[in-house]
């Protein structure tokens, strides 16, 4: 044989030798540890965040335009282009789907603007949802639940609730409110909807060394929440859309009486919202640890 | 491949820890196989899958399609592998050596000599770089399910393989060099 020439023959026989037997106590041990673990109330993160091909088109070209400047035209680094400087540690780890242990990690906010980033401090016990979804989530789920979410929005549906506009059920569709491109247009035209949502008056923050707009919304009860237009499929009562566009649109309010605490704020050209997504129900501790986590954040835009 | 029973699925997830052993007893074997080819060690394997498997237990309800309950639990298992490989990297500062357990067996389709070639190669490379060859080559993943389970571009998983491939390379050649002008291998 040549052993040179079929590598993947050979790792494919050298891997197929080896133990294949789980060892007796394994069962035993995982089944008392699971008698002493509760299972976690899922998330209501239905949709799986898509890239659609315009945004793909412009990720590959951002990214082939900066690699060009860097290494050809000795330009900047996305780094050192203007605004604030912030200098995230280069010790971050990158950001796995699945259960973290506590430690500093790298979080890539938005799909459209993959030069961004965020480095934060992320206690033991969380979850990183991300590929599938932009998201965070804490320790507990359902209506005792945290998490944080990252959304870029390009619009609004005035009435959240009834949001199915194109008869369809699909929940990507767009909202019909447009927005401008900044963080006041989006301030304004949430301060300006119909829907009693607002639940506190925005003021600025900095944010990661960015100035921006925090401000609150309170999505509806059970009652009012039984009246909304439903995915097909997905489970009662229905479902709450504010928000509308290609990295928004996937991400609805939780269940009754859902509350988001909203930190936007305009890094490098992109309107990021930051959502903490919590209840009346949530442990305090859980809530500061995800209000830690947000104040940990070092941006790279 | 063993097909998943649904049924048990969706009972653990309705919280039947009963179910949920019956899927480990149903299933252990495979995902244990895969631990220990990442890890090169029984004990690590053993502890890799037992917090695996809890971990599984408890983000139960979040898997949407229980057919994909194997997916699911393999990206649980290899994330929990990488980790725990992180952390002894860690602990072993400088020198970082993967305990191979036990000798080849008798019957060995490769020889000795090359085994002992792979092995070296094996752990030279990254956590990464192992589970990816595991998955694609002992599981059968394709690199565009690797991309889908390690939520990794396709480009990523192809430069990762691409590289693992070349190391794995690597270490027959440097073995064959030595031999040929009477090194030892060993």
């Amino acid at each position: 044989m040549n052993k040179h020439s079929d590598i993947d023959r050979l790792m494919t026989t050298w891997l197929d030798d080896g133990p294949t037997t789980m060892p007796d106590s394994v069962v035993d041990v995982v089944a008392d540890r699971i008698g002493r673990t509760r299972q976690r109330r899922s998330w209501r993160l239905l949709r799986r965040l898509q890239m659609n091909t315009y945004v793909k088109l412009a990720a590959a070209a951002v990214i082939g335009v900066i690699a060009v400047g860097v290494i050809y035209l000795n330009l900047p680094g996305p780094a050192d282009v203007g605004g604030p400087s912030p200098t995230p540690s280069s010790t971050a780890s990158p950001l796995r789907s699945g259960t973290l242990e506590a430690g500093r990690y790298r979080i890539q906010p938005s799909i459209g603007s993959p030069t961004l980033a965020i480095v934060a401090d992320i206690p033991a016990g969380w979850t990183s949802e991300f590929p599938d979804f932009r998201a965070l989530t804490g320790p507990e789920g359902g209506d005792e639940g945290v998490a944080i979410v990252f959304l870029v929005a390009d619009g609004l549906f005035s009435d959240p609730c009834h949001w199915d506009l194109d008869g369809t059920g699909a929940g990507s569709q767009p909202g019909d409110v447009e927005v401008g491109p900044t963080v006041d247009d989006l301030v304004a035209a949430l301060r300006s909807q119909p829907q009693a949502y607002l639940a506190s008056t925005p003021v600025p923050v900095t944010f990661g060394a960015f100035e921006g707009t925090e401000l609150e919304l309170q999505l509806p009860g059970k009652d009012a929440l039984s009246t909304c237009d439903i995915e097909p499929g997905d489970s009662l009562p229905g479902s709450y859309f504010v928000f509308s566009g290609e990295e928004a649109g996937w991400f609805y309010g939780q269940g009754p009486d859902n509350r988001w605490q909203l930190f936007i704020v305009d890094v490098g050209g992109t309107r990021l919202i930051t959502l903490l997504s919590y209840f009346e129900g949530t442990r305090q501790a859980d809530l500061e640890a995800a209000r830690a986590i947000v104040e940990s954040f070092e941006f790279t835009p | 491949m063993v097909t998943v029973d649904r049924d048990l699925v969706e009972a653990a997830q309705r919280g039947d820890q009963a179910a949920f052993v019956d899927l480990v007893r149903s299933r252990g074997d495979r995902f244990f196989a895969i631990a220990h080819r990442i890890l090169r060690d029984v004990d690590r394997a053993e502890d890799a899958l037992q917090d695996a498997l809890v971990i599984a237990w408890r983000d139960l309800r979040d898997l949407r399609d229980p057919d994909r309950f194997d997916a699911w639990v393999h990206r649980v298992l290899t994330n929990v592998c990488i980790a725990q490989a992180g952390r002894e990297r860690k602990r072993m500062s400088n020198l970082y050596v993967l305990p191979i357990d036990g000798p080849a067996a008798p019957d060995d389709l490769l020889g000795v000599a090359v085994r002992d070639q792979l092995d070296r190669g094996f752990r030279r490379l990254s956590a990464d770089e192992r589970a990816i060859l595991v998955l694609r080559h002992y599981v059968g993943y394709e690199p565009s399910e690797l991309a889908e389970l390690l939520g990794l571009s396709a480009g990523t998983i192809r430069s990762r393989l691409h590289h693992a491939h070349r190391a794995m390379r690597a270490a027959l050649d440097a073995d064959a060099r030595a031999a040929a002008v009477g090194g030892t291998s060993a």
